[in-house]
């Protein structure tokens, strides 16, 4: 069953979360994202797809399933799946419950995501079962620093903003290996905060 | 540092101003005689919150960490500088902006140099070796 804390959080950010999340981070995350976007194949999971500001991204002609815990992000998304030349099938559920059989996709791809899954070690074991062996999980992340002051001012503001949304201070490379994963790559954006992790679930 | 020259210049005017803006609250605030050490921490945390302020109104233009991480930590560099002059001598509003904006700037290039030492492909972990 969703989590209803957390649905109810994001369907009332919903109507706002364009005008906080668009304007800058999107613009500046641009060359990142379309980076790592660009390595798209085979069947793909997308989480979480808010209102699909990541979508004009995507490179065209790839067949996503791109999942968002909240009906309203997914509604006020429309507009973004059906302008995207490829084919999105968006469904509003908990990463927690994915419904799909082990092994369903070749790739899962998350944006800005683990920040704010309530149980991230089991969001990502979930991840972990729904990709065949072998298959790939990419992430664009915001996590904790290990550097002082950096670490102590995320953990500060991670006590503001975790009521709101995310929390700023995760340690996301880790949660990944602790949900059965292999690390391959960790590339940062910005310090050792904005990165991209690229995975894989071993054979 | 991000090398779009709207975010080198856009990154230096945020980190100025809540350098400046940390600097002239703790010139208001502190006078000769508080406690070193109150001075210091309080400017601080209260530069931190002041960066933070600003951060909002930022974001809009310059993006989420790579705002806000510069503008909380030079508006705490430049309240601890101007909160800890401040304590030991009075200054003129003019010196404590002067600092409050020389700090932040100096704070904004180390932030600048971290993250040229940072950003980029990290160094694989034992953990992740094949057979570990």
């Amino acid at each position: 069953m969703a989590d209803a804390v957390t649905r109810a959080k994001w369907d009332r950010m919903a109507p706002r979360f364009d005008s906080m999340a668009s304007k800058g981070a999107e613009r500046r995350w641009a060359p990142a994202k379309r980076e790592l976007f660009a390595r798209m194949d085979g069947r793909i999971l997308f989480l979480a797809l808010g209102t699909g500001l990541d979508i004009p991204h995507f490179p065209a002609g790839r067949t996503i399933t791109a999942i968002d815990i909240s009906p309203r992000m997914v509604e006020l998304a429309a507009p973004r799946i059906a302008a995207y030349d490829g084919t999105i099938d968006a469904q509003v559920m908990d990463v927690h419950d994915l419904p799909h059989p082990p092994g369903s996709f070749d790739q899962v791809f998350t944006s800005c995501t683990f920040c704010s899954v309530p149980d991230p070690v089991a969001g990502l074991k979930a991840l972990h079962r729904v990709l065949r062996p072998g298959g790939e999980l990419f992430m664009f992340e915001h996590t904790g620093s290990r550097f002082t002051p950096f670490r102590q001012m995320m953990d500060m503001m991670t006590a503001l903003t975790r009521r709101i949304g995310p929390e700023m201070n995760r340690p996301t490379v880790d949660n990944v290996r602790a949900a059965g994963f292999r690390v391959r790559a960790v590339e940062n954006v910005f310090l050792d905060v904005v990165k991209t992790i690229h995975a894989i679930r071993p054979t | 540092m991000d090398q779009r020259w709207q975010y080198v210049v856009g990154d230096l005017a945020a980190s100025v101003s809540a350098g400046a803006l940390a600097s002239w609250i703790a010139w208001l605030v502190v006078v000769p005689g508080w406690s070193m050490w109150l001075a210091m921490f309080g400017m601080m945390m209260l530069g931190m919150v002041l960066g933070t302020l600003l951060f909002f109104f930022a974001s809009g233009l310059l993006g989420a960490h790579e705002a806000m991480i510069p503008m909380m930590f030079n508006g705490m560099i430049a309240g601890m500088v101007v909160g800890m002059s401040a304590a030991m001598m009075p200054i003129a509003l003019r010196d404590a902006l002067a600092m409050g904006v020389g700090s932040a700037t100096g704070g904004l290039v180390f932030v600048w140099i971290v993250n040229a030492i940072l950003r980029g492909p990290v160094r694989p972990d034992p953990r992740d070796r094949e057979g570990a």
